[in-house]
């Protein structure tokens, strides 16, 4: 026995030597530079460093898969594109379609699938074809990795025989049937023909003109079938006739890709290089692009176990499951557009800039799931490519809420979507409603800062010139003028200018000067539909005789244009100023332009020009004995939104809403020099109304976006109430204390928001 | 089966002696077995393989689980070529005194196909009886 092994050992040397050319793995570096640049992958459109560790939650099935981790499949993973929905043709020796790790994602022999023998049976008596569905679409489940697009649909063809050999009329017949299928929308081709061919002639003659006419003829479908080939293992500067015909035939191109391989199992480590055996992209560069394809891991044909393979058969199915994840991913784009993105984003730096041994670069699922351009919202048209069809950048388009029903819109809005699209190819992309809107909050009127607004006296200097009309009353801050007013006497007429208030509080309310003339009660008390705050607000007030006046309303920008009646029944002017009441009654209209009840919206949420509100209200004040003073307001409105054309903002109900405050202050407290007040105070809430949102949710590949309706009840789950004790004591004649507590209940008109309490303690000395 | 049978007899008869030849179809279906596989594990190492090699065993369950040693004793595997399509034919056998001359016939896949571009290598199993010491000729 020792003896036979002997000469085993002796003898194999000349076997060697003597066995037939072609062998793999000893082409060598192939002519062009392969080897001789760096190699990095998984970079963003950007171009920055991404390292592809976003997949964490089956790190240890998909870090175990370093072909995946090569081409940033996690990544592509990680914005859901997993495959779903998308059919890949396997034109091979067959498939173990039984396999544990692919069954659940095989799709039936379809009648003649079996093109070799001409039967419905196209199970693997190879392993090549087992293999290959393997790396497109083995199952994520608990056995074994899985494929590139796990959860994609295979169909499987047999065209090659139990020796990996097929005939142009296996091939072509195969391809004939898959024509036929409209389900079917990638066919991986993991084989070649080793020819080459100067024309598309020559190309039909090379790979047999079934195949030809019949790959053309898939090709010019309505909706075609992309196609992926395998660039062929012999080392050699130019792929196969395959590929080569890609360069001569538009129609087939156009949804075609010719795959080389690299050595995934060097990457990191020798460079990620063009595998020894593969072929170089030549002629077809313009359609090829680099995958892994040595010594990968996938399904074995006689058992449910694994085994590994080399060749660009291996590199062709990554493609052709990338192509899965992108078509999956983006709905809108056509089949020959699924092909563009997946080349244009491959990564082509560094070793993978030559074009002519890696084409457009290695694939890269990272970038081909990103946005490549500008991410833009469309203008409501149905047609992606129609001329008309207009595109907003997605900083243009803005929504920013009134906190009267901002509650409301955030509850409504969650969880839902809405396409926006990249310029580079209106690859639809998929992103929060909500993101382009931001709430007002009220709660934001009682921070520290405006509770010490609130205290603080104005330090305003006012004053005041007679003149042969009446009053000319200016108050500077340092030298700045806050405001201006002229002010008749008698019969009432002011003209203002930047008031955050009307005439009942300039010229009426006494709480002003109860609360040592301070802005507190402003924010209550004043009209809520006159919506101040630009800093240059424009108001108009009349007044005959305490018993009717107007207030006009407009701001520097132009946005508001208001105008109130003031009927005046009741006045302590004119009649028992010890113990008369205030009344007043307001009837008033206000338009808004590009908003609505002080909502401001750009882009594709804008409102028009001529958003309304109607509104009444009343204010009522009364003295009630010497120190005590209660005060109420309340307002209502019904406010029409103008719809813009082209907005996402359809349609909507009027939206009712109110407010009101009622308080009692108390002057001499406990002592002569010390006041207090109390107030309740709902701000300004939707009662009833609704917004209905049309946004694009989805698209189809021919180009058409649909868009779904969001009706939005713009009650809000809750009411505001805010509660609010102010004392102030004069200390000396030149020194005061303040102090404020506000506890708001339902903070922004949400029930989920916390009580929140605001103290605010002031002191001022004057020197 | 029987004609089989005689020729296997006359064969060994004819050449007791010094040498007999035994034609490929006169092989038994069941000791006889040929294919390619494009599995790296299987294809690495390659040659010819008797029951004493170290990757016997190995081979021979890479290919099919169900396979025993006593189903063969001889494995030939063949240099890796660069796509499918080849066919490892057994030609002959010639048992010589002291060894057994096997020769091979591998053939390139037919003008003009299309092959599956995987690296693949074509091998035959066989089960000789008496199994001497083996010298290989490939053409």
């Amino acid at each position: 026995m020792k003896n036979i092994s002997k000469i085993l050992a002796i003898l194999s040397l000349p076997l060697i030597l003597s066995a037939c050319g072609g062998g793999g793995g000893s082409g060598g570096a192939a002519a062009g530079g392969v080897g001789t640049g760096t190699v990095t992958n998984c970079t963003d459109g950007g171009g920055s460093t991404h390292k592809d560790t976003e997949y964490d939650y089956f790190s240890s099935v998909y870090h175990s898969l370093k072909p995946l981790t090569a081409v940033c499949a996690s990544s592509a993973y990680a914005r859901g594109a997993t495959g779903d929905g998308i059919q890949v043709a396997v034109v091979d020796t067959g498939i173990h379609e039984t396999h544990t790790d692919i069954n659940a994602n095989m799709i039936a022999y379809t009648t003649g699938s079996d093109t070799v023998n001409s039967d419905n049976d196209a199970s693997d008596d190879h392993g090549h074809g087992s293999h290959v569905a393997g790396i497109i679409a083995a199952e994520h489940n608990s056995s074994g990795g899985h494929g590139v697009a796990y959860d994609a649909e295979i169909y499987g063809f047999k065209a090659f025989n139990s020796s990996g050999s097929g005939t142009d009329a296996s091939t072509g017949g195969a391809f004939a049937l898959i024509e036929a299928i409209a389900a079917i929308d990638i066919v991986n081709n993991s084989w070649s023909t080793n020819a080459n061919c100067t024309s598309a002639s020559t190309c039909r003659s090379a790979i047999g003109s079934t195949t030809y006419d019949n790959w053309e003829d898939m090709s010019q479908l309505s909706t075609p079938k992309i196609t992926v080939f395998a660039a062929g293992n012999d080392s050699e500067d130019e792929p196969s006739a395959e590929c080569q015909t890609m360069a001569y035939n538009t129609d087939i191109s156009a949804v075609s890709i010719c795959v080389v391989a690299v050595s995934h199992s060097s990457l990191g480590k020798d460079g990620g290089f063009l595998a020894s055996f593969s072929n170089q992209c030549g002629k077809a560069a313009s359609y090829c692009m680099a995958a892994p394809g040595d010594r990968l891991l996938s399904l074995r044909h006689n058992s449910n176990g694994y085994v590994y393979k080399n060749g660009t058969s291996m590199a062709a199915p990554m493609v052709s499951g990338g192509l899965a994840l992108v078509m999956q991913e983006f709905s809108s784009l056509t089949p020959a557009q699924v092909v563009s993105r997946l080349l244009s984003t491959a990564n082509d730096s560094g070793e993978y800039s030559q074009t002519a041994i890696y084409g457009h670069g290695m694939m890269n699922l990272n970038a081909a799931t990103t946005a490549v351009a500008n991410l833009q919202t469309i203008n409501g048209s149905n047609l992606l490519d129609d001329p008309s069809t207009g595109y907003n950048d997605l900083v243009n388009n803005t929504f920013t809420s009134s906190a009267a029903f901002s509650n409301a819109l955030t509850n409504a809005l969650a969880g839902q979507t809405m396409e926006v699209y990249d310029s580079f190819d209106r690859a639809n992309f998929e992103t929060n409603v909500s993101s382009f809107f931001t709430s007002g909050s009220y709660t934001s009127q009682n921070t520290v800062e405006n509770h010490m607004a609130r205290l603080q006296p104005k330090t305003m200097e006012k004053v005041k010139t007679k003149n042969l009309y009446g009053n000319f009353t200016v108050e500077t801050d340092g030298n700045y003028i806050e405001s201006s007013m002229f002010q008749s006497a008698g019969d009432f007429l002011a003209l203002g200018f930047n008031q955050s208030t009307n005439s009942f509080e300039n010229a009426v309310d006494p709480l002003s000067g109860f609360f040592n003339d301070s802005n507190f009660g402003n924010n209550y008390l004043v009209n809520p539909y006159f919506h101040a705050g630009s800093g240059q607000d424009y108001f108009m007030s009349f007044n005959s005789n305490s018993s009717f006046g107007m207030d006009t309303f407009t701001n520097a920008n132009g946005n508001d244009l208001g105008l109130a009646f003031n009927l005046n029944p009741l006045s302590s002017t004119s009649g028992d100023a010890k113990n008369a009441g205030d009344l007043q009654i307001v009837l008033g209209t206000n338009y808004e332009q590009n908003k609505f009840l002080n909502s401001s919206s750009t882009g594709v949420f804008a409102t028009g020009d001529m958003s309304n509100t109607n509104f009444t209200g009343v204010k009522y004040k009364k003295n009630l004995g010497d120190d005590f003073t209660f005060v109420g307001s309340g307002f209502a409105g019904y406010t029409h939104i103008d719809k813009a054309s082209n907005s996402y903002i359809d349609k909507s109900t009027p939206l009712l809403t109110s407010t009101f405050t009622l308080g009692l202050a108390k002057a001499n407290f406990i002592k002569k020099n010390q006041r207090i007040g109390f107030f309740i105070n709902q701000p300004q809430r939707v009662e009833d109304g609704s917004l209905n949102l049309r946004v694009p949710t989805s698209s189809d590949r021919d180009r058409t976006v649909t868009y779904s309706n969001l009706n939005v009840d713009l009650e809000p789950d809750a009411r505001q109430i805010n509660y609010d004790i102010i004392f102030h004591k004069a200390v000396t004649e030149t020194s005061n204390l303040s102090a404020n507590l506000t506890h708001v209940q339902n903070g922004d008109h949400s029930n989920s928001s916390k009580d929140q309490n605001f103290i605010s303690l002031f002191y001022k000395k004057t020197f | 089966m029987l004609l089989s049978k005689l020729a296997i007899f006359s064969s060994l008869f004819l050449f007791s002696c010094s040498s007999y030849l035994i034609q490929a179809e006169e092989i038994k279906p069941e000791n006889l077995k040929c294919g390619s596989s494009s599995d790296v594990d299987f294809y690495k190492k390659n040659g010819l393989f008797t029951l004493v090699s170290k990757n016997f065993y190995n081979k021979l369950k890479r290919i099919d689980s169900n396979f025993n040693k006593d189903d063969f004793n001889f494995i030939y595997v063949s240099n890796p070529q660069s796509s499918g399509g080849y066919v490892l034919e057994l030609e002959k056998i010639i048992k010589k005194k002291d060894n057994h001359q096997i020769y091979f016939k591998e053939n390139k896949p037919p003008e003009g196909s299309s092959s599956i571009a995987a690296i693949t290598a074509t091998y035959c199993f066989l089960k000789i009886d008496n199994l001497d010491q083996v010298v290989v000729f490939i053409k």
